[in-house]
């Protein structure tokens, strides 16, 4: 069974299909039973959703003060 | 203004069949590369003076414009190799720079309690992390833009940055890791 750290460690390569079945697997477990890492998990799909909302979008040109 | 340097770019990535690439259907994918550029390098004039490179590469190059990718992800790989070239002039990072091992990803805190419905709507969600990508570092968004904005496999997208898997992999995480922490940053803050 994964603990936190790993499940961490793992949830970008997750997002990409980039793990093995039985590691998917592993964190699909640890998932169900850990309310912390699942929110993360949800989190990260969020922000990659809204992420690809951008792909058609005209960018907001505010060019950033002191970049 | 010519840049010789577009030609040394492997521009062997492919066109869809028939596809007809002219200085028309180049023009027409201006707004793509624009919110690409942009949104990498967060400065208007220098992105527009990255677009117009990547033009005058693509025009030089399309005859090794082969077929087996759109025209997007093809000039957009040019323009990601015409954005790396700006960070290195800019020496803003040093872009082989990697953490030290053992913690390439970075530390773990576990995750905070957060309010289970403090999630924002996805216009909101958009604007965050829109505004958090000019936060991350400019490898970190190269990355972020090719594989999540512009759903380049990991692949094509460590070939357009010219970085191994391994760091990718790294940039990735991270990157993601401060968008997504962001996003719920924000999502308290709007149901507090």
């Amino acid at each position: 069974m994964l603990d936190c750290r790993h499940t961490h460690e793992s949830l970008s390569d997750a997002l990409d299909g980039a793990l093995p079945w039985w590691r998917r697997a592993l964190i699909r477990v640890h998932l169900r039973m850990c309310p912390g890492c699942a929110r993360t998990e949800r989190s990260l799909r969020d922000s990659r959703d809204a992420l690809r909302g951008l792909r058609d979008l005209p960018p907001r040109f505010d060019d950033e003060a002191g970049e | 203004m010519r840049n010789t340097a577009a030609l040394s770019f492997p521009v062997t990535a492919p066109a869809p069949a028939g596809a007809v690439i002219d200085d028309a259907a180049i023009r027409q994918i201006e707004p793509v590369l624009m919110g690409f550029a942009y949104r990498a390098v967060r400065r208007e004039d220098v992105a527009r003076d990255l677009v117009q490179e990547t033009y005058i590469a693509a025009l030089e190059a399309k005859a090794s414009f082969a077929g087996r990718s759109t025209l997007r992800t093809w000039m957009v790989g040019i323009l990601s190799r015409k954005i790396i070239d700006f960070y290195r002039r800019t020496r803003r990072e040093v872009l082989t720079d990697l953490p030290p091992e053992p913690d390439p990803l970075g530390a773990f805190t576990p995750t905070p309690a957060r309010a289970p419905d403090a999630r924002l709507d996805p216009a909101l969600a958009m604007q965050v992390v829109e505004r958090t990508l000019g936060k991350l570092t400019e490898l970190e968004r190269m990355a972020v833009l090719l594989v999540d904005v512009e759903q380049l496999d990991r692949d094509a997208a460590g070939q357009a940055m010219g970085v191994q898997p391994t760091h990718l992999r790294v940039l990735l995480h991270r990157g993601r890791h401060k968008l997504r922490e962001a996003l719920e940053d924000a999502g308290l803050q709007a149901h507090a």
